[in-house]
């Protein structure tokens, strides 16, 4: 075999080895949760984007119209979405979006729907969620939502939380009124509410949250389609 | 004779109106039961022939009242019977049987929506669509139902009666 021959056969097979390793370091950072870890910190992240988790190719969106103080949410949270987030979000299957659907009827689901909103900015929304929703028994019971969290958000984390809230404090209304509106655009009228889009098609699940074998069994359906 | 077509006249709204009230009584109970399994396969803008079950059994397990192998029969089984019901009410076949399953079918369900009112449970009826929040008004709304479905079941029975010590 000629030496230019082999030296052209190594460059193809160079490109294509190239080409097979970015496709594939593409999709798995496409897989990968959303986080604003290499954002600069002065370019804040998408809202809906932040407070999503999952990979955005995934086959199935599922909205979620939540209120941090609504116990229905917190049940919800508890004994489906844990388990949705493990089975079918993790593996590429789900793209979880939450939405800011904080009630009038409850005193301090604003403030901890800023909270969330601020963490989800600097990437923690899931954590805040989680601590948000665990501890939701204390913090309704006195106003007193940083002390309830602080067993699970660290003090310099909550810091930055605090700080970040408190210089961004319009851009986080106006994103958490942006998902009020749409919720209300929705028909939204109590929380959970829950919005499946699979195959180019959104459907309302019923309102007030789902056991979750029943949504496994709907999923699992609509990705056999 | 004149006394006895006087009678005669008298006798015959008598026997007539129960009768007409008997048909349009069935026909509207029918009508709402075939409103029912019809907002239960036709929601969201379309119809869910292949997965109306996965959210009706969401809107019945909300219950709280059944495990949820039985949820997922009921979803399955519940849209179709009261599709049935329905076309066998306003067909009127078998009146005093369609009657009955419909009384008791309404029994049931305000028996949970009473109960799930009264846990102050805030879930969806799922009595006509899954999007319906129960509340006193849907109570009343399927009281109403029940009161009908009774009121057809007795007249059924009673014109049956009627007919029978008619031939007899």
């Amino acid at each position: 075999m000629k030496p230019l021959r082999i030296r052209r056969i190594g460059i193809f097979l160079f490109v294509v080895a190239f080409a097979t390793i970015s496709s594939a370091s593409a999709r798995q950072q496409m897989k990968t949760t959303s986080s604003s870890a290499a954002r600069p910190a002065s370019a804040p992240l998408d809202p809906s984007e932040a407070k999503s988790l999952g990979s955005k190719s995934a086959p199935i969106t599922i909205e979620v119209f939540e209120d941090f103080q609504c116990p229905a949410c917190r049940n919800f949270y508890e004994t489906t979405l844990k388990q949705l987030i493990d089975d079918y979000v993790v593996p590429g299957k789900v793209y979880l979006i939450h939405r800011d659907f904080p009630l009038d009827m409850h005193p301090y689901s604003h403030q901890a729907a800023r909270l969330a909103n601020a963490a989800a900015q600097l990437g923690q929304f899931q954590s805040m969620e989680r601590a948000l929703f665990d501890t939701q028994d204390q913090w309704t019971a006195n106003g007193k939502i940083e002390d309830a969290i602080a067993s699970s958000i660290p003090p310099a984390q909550m810091k930055k939380i605090r700080d970040y809230e408190a210089a961004h404090m319009n851009d986080i209304n106006a994103s958490i009124e942006q998902d009020r509106v749409m919720g209300v655009k929705r028909n939204v009228s109590q929380t959970p509410s829950i919005y499946v889009t699979s195959h180019g098609k959104t459907e309302a699940l019923p309102g007030g949250g789902v056991d979750y074998k029943l949504l496994r069994n709907y999923l699992d359906y609509l990705l056999r389609q | 004779m004149a006394t006895s077509a006087v009678v005669s006249e008298a006798q015959a709204p008598a026997r007539t109106w129960p009768r007409a009230l008997l048909v349009l009584g069935r026909v509207i109970l029918g009508a709402i039961f075939l409103v029912a399994a019809y907002t239960k396969l036709h929601f969201n803008g379309g119809w869910h022939f292949g997965d109306y079950h996965f959210f009706f059994g969401m809107a019945i397990n909300s219950y709280n009242l059944l495990p949820v192998w039985a949820v997922e029969l009921l979803a399955r089984i519940l849209p179709w019977f009261e599709l049935m019901l329905g076309a066998v009410l306003i067909m009127g076949v078998g009146l005093r049987w369609s009657g009955i399953f419909a009384s008791a079918l309404l029994l049931v369900f305000i028996g949970a929506m009473t109960r799930a009112y009264i846990m102050h449970l805030e879930i969806m009826c799922g009595c006509f669509g899954n999007n319906e929040k129960l509340g006193p008004w849907t109570l009343v709304r399927d009281s109403s139902m029940l009161v009908l479905a009774l009121a057809v079941t007795i007249g059924a029975f009673l014109i049956k009666k009627q007919r029978v010590a008619v031939s007899s």
